[in-house]
């Protein structure tokens, strides 16, 4: 059989650092990258005697993402305990969400694919540590122990590698560009772990499942998930009995490892969690976070299309919030059309820097330079090509667009005179090609406008150029 | 004996310059070199910090007034709340070494009213058990008869103020933990509402029960030490926000009090004279006592020990010796976790946490824990329903006066059962009180317990007081 002939089932979880200042259960500065163990206390160490304080912070953005997924707000949710033994688990359990969860039943729509998947959850709880391995030994980190996280958890509405790639990514724009989370997947911000099965097509019984972790990147996810289900299929294939089993992506070797099989499951005795009161929110409180969502990236790239965009220069303004900030900027600072700005910025500057593997950040021409190109472009004061030659200069070079077409020569030549002077010179040359023009081909202006244009050594307007041939025409009949 | 005054006294004696600080110290110093090696109520004590902070007060002249109400006044914290820069031991060889960074809530109340910490009080391992045997660091004796318990798990607190080692002390309160040893000793112990006082820096053992409670020579003193230290705790979400209500400590029993006998306690007790005892006072008392049956007390050890050891299996579970106390070294973490844990928790600590953990494990959950959730549901709307005939629920706090040093150490069982009266008033999160009964036993103190509805804190002081003065 072929893998065509298999339905793959996936579903994700996600975990989404949620940016605030201090952490979930405690007022400890959230600073994972400060000195080991510095922005700790008594509670997020779970010293004898403490008790866990909720941040409200973090159960607005919770809320922030939850509604922009489209999931309905529990006004009463609760807190629950997960337990475990790990040294980087201070108080044994993990303080989080399980019956009640803080929203249920979303939908993020993929771009592109016209599909959703169907949100099922999302809760708000605590991180964990971070266990630091040596040959000789292992440390223990805890800044990061306490720091507040949104789990996400999809339907297993996902049916293929480019699905879940895709709702990967949206769903990290849309938490970044609601400032739930900065959901930067190496920082580990941005946690995914799926879950996948695979079944003959027609088979109605889900196939077994198995659960990867470690997925550090948008490609480990990738290449985790196809792993996985080239292995199931090649497990059906052979009539071999697949065991549930949790895997962990090992980033060096790029395989997958297993961690621990269903037999041996850790039984979490899940609690809920008597040092904290339930969860209890007003639909006002809701109703309001609603008000101040900003428009969601579907929204904004809709926009952006109906305005004229191609949907893939929308999907890159969307994606990539500097680039819609640098073309926002060259809207107001050069009075620049949609077109104009998507041209010079998404084609011509955005080629550039491709060239030169530079980023955005990298880009040398800011936007007021950028602009001032535009506005001299469109003053008649540059041709096209000269504008575009200008570019890159101003991108090597890091100069102004002005002076660098002033020292480069690269101006059009916009003396009326020398403009009527080279006209009545190529109308002279070419008494054969003006003959035909009278005889009504007016075809060949264009040969005549070109011939202009190599005598000026393409450096004038060529609209300007074609309206003082024609006047000369006129005047040559 | 020396019979050290209370603290009510006391703060009269200051007032009127009868008292230093320094001479009350030195009283309490004189009886702790004569009764501590026997009664072994303290795990640390710090008596020269204390002094040096007596002879500052009397120095400065300063006395107890309304921002110090405590100035100069020695209490005995409990081993299992934190007193910062001390070590907190929980009696749990598990802890040993571990110093606590910070002040419980209950502390820093204290301080700031002006009492001075003499000491960290023993108890049963991690406030588990009901006879102070349960300890790393020996048994507590009770000074009243030597021979017998002093009750627990607070025995160390109950046990230090019954022999004058402190004016005052604070105990803890899981299923009966304050009231249970306060009446073995002829005290007084008091469990507020659940919610009336801060657990922050208690040592949790079972968090929906643990409260923090005065164990004194007096209502008033329990009272005053309540005032102080109730009230809503921003560093713990399950205080009750409202600030607790005024006292007024007037002496006599108001008119038309109607006082429930809780049917099913005085029908189990085997000796008939522990409810006699208990009933005396009142019977001369203008209060109407009826009979009311609350059937599911009956239940109670059985579903207070579900619960409790649930939460405890949880709570414990971060006593592993990665971050502080004691860890024993093995090759491998899952053996030292097993080392650290096996040897570091002793035999009733031990089976709490395996109960527990069975309890709510994967299948069983629904059998134990969640079952025992219902009954305390239940069995708080059987005291709701009691609560609509009479103003207060009478009980003896205990079945039986102290009883022996090891007559129930190997029976588990038996122990246990010895908190039935006082779950009850725990699971209901209901404020309770024992008070000593005038009559003793075996010329040993009885408790009259006294259970009020929940937040109803300042109506059951005003009440316990003016019964103490039958």
């Amino acid at each position: 059989m072929q893998s065509k002939d298999y339905e793959i089932i996936i579903g994700l979880e996600v975990h989404a650092q949620l940016a605030t200042r201090s952490k979930m259960f405690c007022r400890c500065e959230v600073d994972v990258d400060a000195a080991p163990n510095t922005k700790v206390c008594p509670i997020c160490l779970g010293l004898p005697g403490i008790l866990p304080q909720t941040n409200d912070q973090a159960i607005k953005l919770g809320i922030r993402a939850a509604l922009a997924l489209g999931c309905s707000v529990n006004l009463e949710s609760r807190w629950a305990r997960k337990h475990y033994f790990s040294p980087d688990l201070p108080k044994g359990y993990q303080i989080t969400q399980y019956e009640h969860p803080l929203a249920t039943g979303g939908a993020l729509e993929l771009p592109g694919m016209d599909k959703k998947v169907r949100i099922r959850r999302l809760h708000l709880e605590e991180d964990a540590g971070k266990l630091v391995h040596s040959s000789r030994e292992t440390l223990v980190d805890f800044n990061r122990c306490g720091v507040p996280l949104a789990e996400i958890v999809t339907e297993p509405d996902i049916s293929s590698v480019e699905e879940a790639d895709t709702y990967l990514k949206e769903l990290r724009l849309v938490l970044r560009s609601l400032g739930v989370s900065d959901a930067e997947m190496e920082r580990g911000h941005f946690r995914c772990e799926p879950n996948i099965s695979v079944r003959p097509r027609g088979q109605e019984k889900l196939g077994v499942r198995s659960e990867i972790k470690n997925l550090n990147s948008f490609k480990a996810v990738r290449e985790g998930i196809e792993r996985a289900v080239k292995d199931q299929i090649e497990w059906l294939e052979q009539g071999e009995k697949i065991v549930q089993t949790t895997y962990l992506w090992d980033e060096k070797l790029r395989e997958l490892k297993p961690m621990r099989a269903k037999e041996t499951a850790a039984d979490y005795r899940y609690f809920p969690e008597p040092d904290l009161p339930p969860l209890i929110l007003a639909g006002s409180e809701i109703a309001e976070i609603k008000s101040t969502l900003p428009d969601l990236p579907a929204v904004k790239r809709k926009k952006l299309i109906e305005a004229g965009l191609s949907e893939q220069d929308a999907a890159v303004l969307v994606a990539e919030p500097e680039w819609e900030e640098y073309f926002k900027g060259l809207l107001v600072e050069a009075s620049a059309s949609i077109k104009e700005a998507s041209t010079w910025l998404l084609n011509e500057a955005r080629g550039i820097m491709a060239e030169r593997k530079e980023t955005l950040a990298e880009f040398k021409v800011p936007v007021k330079e950028l602009a001032s190109l535009i506005k001299l472009l469109r003053d008649g004061k540059l041709t096209r090509p000269a504008a575009k030659d200008l570019l890159a200069a101003m991108a090597d070079k890091g100069r102004g667009a002005a002076e660098l077409m002033e020292e480069l020569d690269l101006g059009s030549v916009s003396d009326e005179g020398l403009l009527e002077e080279t006209a009545r010179k190529v109308i002279e040359e070419n008494p054969d090609v003006v003959d035909r023009y009278h005889k009504g081909k007016t075809g060949v202006l264009g040969f005549l406008v070109g011939q202009c244009m190599k005598k000026l050594r393409g450096k004038a307007d060529p609209n300007a150029v074609r309206e003082i041939l024609l006047k000369s025409l006129q005047e040559s009949k | 004996m020396s019979k050290l005054p209370s603290i009510a006294e006391l703060i009269l004696l200051i007032a009127r310059e009868e008292r230093k600080a320094t001479e009350i110290i030195e009283e309490i110093k004189g009886n702790i070199g004569r009764k501590e090696s026997e009664a072994n109520a303290y795990i640390n004590l710090f008596l020269d910090e204390a002094l040096a902070q007596a002879k500052q007060l009397d120095a400065s002249g300063s006395k107890p007034d309304e921002e110090k109400p405590l100035q100069g006044i020695p209490i005995a914290i409990k081993d299992n709340i934190c007193v910062s820069g001390k070590p907190c031991t929980c009696a749990s060889r598990i802890l040993e070494g571990f110093i606590a960074p910070y002040d419980a809530t209950v502390v820093a109340r204290l301080k700031d009213a002006g009492a001075i910490i003499v000491g960290k009080t023993n108890l049963d391992e991690f406030a588990m058990g009901s006879s102070n045997e349960n300890s790393a660091y020996g048994p507590v004796q009770n000074p009243l008869d030597t021979e017998r318990v002093a009750g627990g798990s607070s025995g160390g607190s109950a046990a230090a103020v019954a022999y004058g080692g402190a004016v005052a002390a604070l105990g803890s309160d899981t299923g009966g933990s304050a009231r249970q040893p306060a009446a073995f000793c002829g005290l007084v112990g008091f469990r507020p509402s659940y919610g009336r006082v801060s657990r922050y820096g208690l040592v949790a053992f079972a968090s929906s029960l643990d409260q923090v409670c005065p164990i004194t020579r007096t209502v008033q003193d329990a009272a005053l030490i309540y005032s102080i230290i109730a009230g809503p705790d921003p560093c713990d979400s399950t205080t009750y926000p409202a600030e607790p209500e005024e006292m007024d400590l007037a002496g006599e029993i108001p008119e038309g009090i109607k006082v429930g006998l809780i049917k099913e306690c005085f029908d189990d007790l085997e000796d008939e004279r522990m409810g006699d005892a208990v009933l005396r006072s009142f019977r001369e008392a203008r209060v109407e006592l009826v009979e009311v049956s609350i059937p599911l007390v009956r239940l109670s050890v059985a579903g207070y020990q579900l619960l409790a050891m649930a939460e405890a299996s949880s709570n414990l579970a971060r006593y592993d010796g990665i971050r502080y106390g004691r860890r024993i070294e093995r090759l491998g973490l899952r053996e030292t976790y097993f080392a650290t844990r096996g040897e570091g928790f002793g035999d009733e600590v031990t089976r709490r946490i395996l109960i527990g953990t069975f309890g709510l494990s994967e299948g069983y959950i629904d059998a134990y824990y969640n079952t025992a959730l219902r009954y305390r549901a239940a069995l708080a709307a059987e005291f709701e329903e009691a609560f609509k005939k009479v103003d207060f629920l009478l009980s003896p706090t205990a079945p039986t006066p102290a009883f022996k040093l090891g007559e129930k150490i190997r029976d588990p069982l038996a122990m246990y059962l010895s908190d039935i009266f006082t779950a009850p008033a725990a699971l209901a999160a209901l404020p309770a009180i024992s008070i000593p009964a005038p009559d003793k036993v075996d010329g040993l103190p009885v408790g009259i317990q006294i259970t009020a509805p929940r937040f109803a804190d300042a109506k059951l002081l005003e009440f316990a007081h003016a019964v103490e003065r039958l």
